[in-house]
């Protein structure tokens, strides 16, 4: 690995107080779906409800939900690429919220962003090395021979051979440009990567050289990761805290290997329980099998969000919203009941728990 | 398992080819594979293994300018290789149906779920008018949409993802055919989505007694319903037989480097992948070493050799890899056998 690369890592300073690198305070965006048809008032989509969590140096974040629960919304309100509309986004130790532009421009050289896509993140008629010059020239890091010295390292670093430098985005795999992509970030040697589904577009086979590569930069750079994904099971690979996002709001959040063999929130164990697992169509096993759809954001469930799929909604949660209590060592849940469920004193209703040979929905033809 | 009826799908030695500026792309090579009512089997490997292809050239739609350049698919004993274009459409989507991955492309964003669904069964002569309209109703019901009756009248981009690929199956089902294709039908969704389609799939096999090819790179995936998996890399099949005995052998390496590569939400957290090196060539003719010896861990002199057979290595499985499966005698008689007997 190469000594420029790790020399140039070294933090530009530490929060002052020695706090997190990363640290969001009940960040909240609400987009205005604009005014409605024959002049009826927009309502408010409230995409990111009152977030607050952390990340150390050097920590992985894994932020889980299904789509349009905000995780996105979230990690982009984080590099402040969406403004927010309220709260707080500490990057070591300096408010990110009001920042002006060039201000933001300096900091944002230490927080990057990896995206899902890699056929539409990159710049088809740019080549790898115009590609990844471009954040070098931008932040003023490198130029000519430095930059191509530079850019050489990168491709080192992310396992792409030295030949990519003249070639196209379409010349390269999905895995591959994804590692472009990721190459592009570690450009201008950045404290924290916020990576938004990054293996998701990708091949099995590949999500695992993919996962390999970003743990493999993290010790070799002391990279921070906030990392993004509907996939619990990579979350939970890569993550030493998981967070759990359901519409806009953090259900449970707690040390991964904690939250994933014991979930405390009744939306946490029907998350874990769809996970695919390899084993024998024969072998059955009991799912918690959520029905229906996230609900939409614009006009969420009175209460708790969840309940309307909650297998264990009572009366109580649909009038009263719970909030996030802290429950055990760093461990986080919102939910009124959690701890009947725990301890068996509350069972699912029948209807939303089924085994993976349930039952037709009875409707014959 | 459903083995003692007859096959009504039986595929053998495939072999499909894409004309291409180097030469000919071999996509599928001789890939055979039976099929009885009630069954699933899953196929399962990385982008351009061939299993897209195989898929689609059983409804008869191998993309051009692919083409079959040997063997045969057999449904019900008539090859569909020698089908007219008339007897192709009452076969398609009728007699053989398939979803895909992104429903948003293969449905008609212009026309709503209730009019393509009943055009797909007055098409086939099942039903026409207040009849059809009446079983596209059940059929969204079926399939799990609530509030079916209005949702007729929804255009594609009006659902979720989960729901238009509920649609999808809906249409895909509505003429109850005898055997289902599902290209990668829950690579799009998310994982609680995905459970739901996976289980109305097991469902809907159960009740109406369909045959399902489950198509899809994770094994995680087609493992919770298939009866039987099969293994293909560079279009050709490495690993095949029942799902407990290929999850429990792992016999090929690539099967292992497939399930190495996997992240767990269960047992203990390894502290690396056992992530497969590098990517899968493009086969530019028939093979003359092990396709996967490149990025085999387990490889040796003679895998550069000569491309190892399909071997019988226990009743229901069989493997092609000169070190964990060596063949004992005869292996061009071995290599015709079909998929995993």
């Amino acid at each position: 690995m190469s000594t420029s690369a790790s020399e140039a890592i070294t933090p530009h300073k530490r929060s002052a107080n020695g706090g997190p690198l990363l640290e969001v305070v009940d960040l909240k965006v609400h987009f205005g779906t604009g005014a409605g048809l024959q002049g009826r008032k927009g309502g408010k989509v409230k995409a990111v409800d009152g977030l607050s969590f952390h990340i150390d140096q050097g920590e992985t974040l894994g932020l889980v939900g299904e789509s349009g629960c905000g995780k996105s919304t979230t990690g982009r309100a984080v590099l402040q690429l969406i403004e927010p509309t309220a709260g707080s986004v500490r990057f070591a130790g300096k408010e990110l919220i009001g920042l002006k532009r060039r201000e933001l421009r300096r900091v944002r050289r230490h927080m990057q962003m990896v995206f899902q896509d890699p056929y539409s993140s990159l710049d088809s008629r740019m080549t790898v090395a115009d590609t990844l010059a471009e954040p070098l020239s931008i932040h003023g890091l490198a130029r000519g021979r430095e930059a191509s010295t530079r850019i050489a390292d990168l491709l080192d670093s992310v396992g792409l051979p030295q030949s990519s430098t003249r070639r196209y985005p379409h010349e390269f795999s999905g895995g591959q440009r994804q590692r472009i992509a990721i190459a592009r970030a570690l450009a201008v040697s950045p404290q924290l990567i916020v990576c938004d589904e990054p293996i998701s577009a990708l091949d099995v086979s590949v999500q695992a050289q993919v996962l390999n590569l970003f743990e493999d930069l993290q010790k070799d750079f002391g990279l921070t990761y906030l990392f993004i994904a509907h996939d619990l099971a990579a979350v939970r690979h890569l993550s030493q805290r998981i967070a759990v996002m359901y519409l806009g709001r953090i259900v449970e959040t707690g040390d991964s290997e904690e939250v994933v063999a014991r979930p405390l929130h009744p939306y946490s164990q029907a998350l874990i329980s769809a996970v695919p697992r390899l084993e024998s169509s024969s072998s059955k096993r009991e799912r918690i099998i959520l029905q229906g759809d996230l609900p939409s954001p614009a006009n969420p469930p009175s209460g708790c969000h969840f309940s309307t799929r909650c297998p264990y909604a009572q009366a109580r949660c649909r009038v009263e919203e719970p909030t996030l209590t802290t429950v055990e060592n760093g461990r986080q849940v919102s939910c009124h009941f959690w701890q009947e469920i725990q301890s068996g004193a509350m069972l699912p209703s029948q209807n939303v728990v089924g085994s993976t040979d349930s039952e037709p929905s009875g409707v014959a033809l | 398992m459903r083995r003692e009826s007859e096959p009504i799908l039986e595929v053998e030695n495939l072999e499909i080819a894409f004309p291409s500026a180097e030469g000919a792309l071999h996509a599928v090579n001789g890939v055979s594979l039976d099929l009885r009512p009630g069954e699933t089997l899953g196929i399962v490997g990385e982008s351009g293994c061939g299993k897209s292809t195989i898929g689609r050239a059983i409804l008869g739609l191998v993309p051009s300018p692919g083409k079959i350049v040997g063997g045969s698919i057999r449904f019900q004993g008539n090859d569909i290789t020698r089908f007219s274009g008339e007897q192709l459409r009452a076969y398609r989507g009728n007699r053989v149906a398939m979803i895909f991955q992104d429903p948003m492309s293969t449905l008609n964003p212009v026309m709503t779920i209730g009019t393509q669904i009943r055009e797909a069964l007055s098409i086939h002569n099942v039903a026409k008018g207040a009849a059809a309209t009446a079983r596209a109703t059940k059929l969204l019901d079926l399939v799990g949409i609530p509030d079916a009756r209005s949702r007729l009248d929804a255009y594609p981009h009006q659902l979720s993802g989960g729901m238009r690929q509920r649609a999808g199956i809906a249409m895909a089902i509505s003429c109850e055919p005898d055997v289902l294709i599902a290209d990668e039908p829950t690579t799009a969704l998310d994982v609680t989505v995905q459970a739901q389609v996976i289980d109305l799939l097991g469902s809907l096999r159960d009740e109406f007694g369909m045959a399902i090819v489950l198509i899809s790179h994770d094994l995680g995936v087609v493992s919770s319903i298939a009866d039987r998996v099969m293994v293909l890399y560079s279009g050709y099949v490495v690993e095949s037989g029942t799902t407990g005995k290929v999850l429990g052998r792992r016999l090929h390496p690539y099967t292992e480097g497939l399930i190495g590569s996997r992240t767990e939400i269960n047992g203990p957290r390894p502290d690396r992948l056992h992530a497969i090196p590098g990517a899968a060539p493009a086969l530019m003719g028939p093979a003359a070493e092990c396709p996967f010896r490149p990025r085999c861990p387990v490889a040796e002199n003679v895998c550069t050799l000569s491309n190892p057979p399909l071997v019988a290595v226990e009743n229901m499985h069989e493997a092609a890899c000169h070190v964990r499966a060596p063949q004992p005698v005869q292996p061009v008689e071995i290599r015709k056998r079909r998929g995993a007997q």
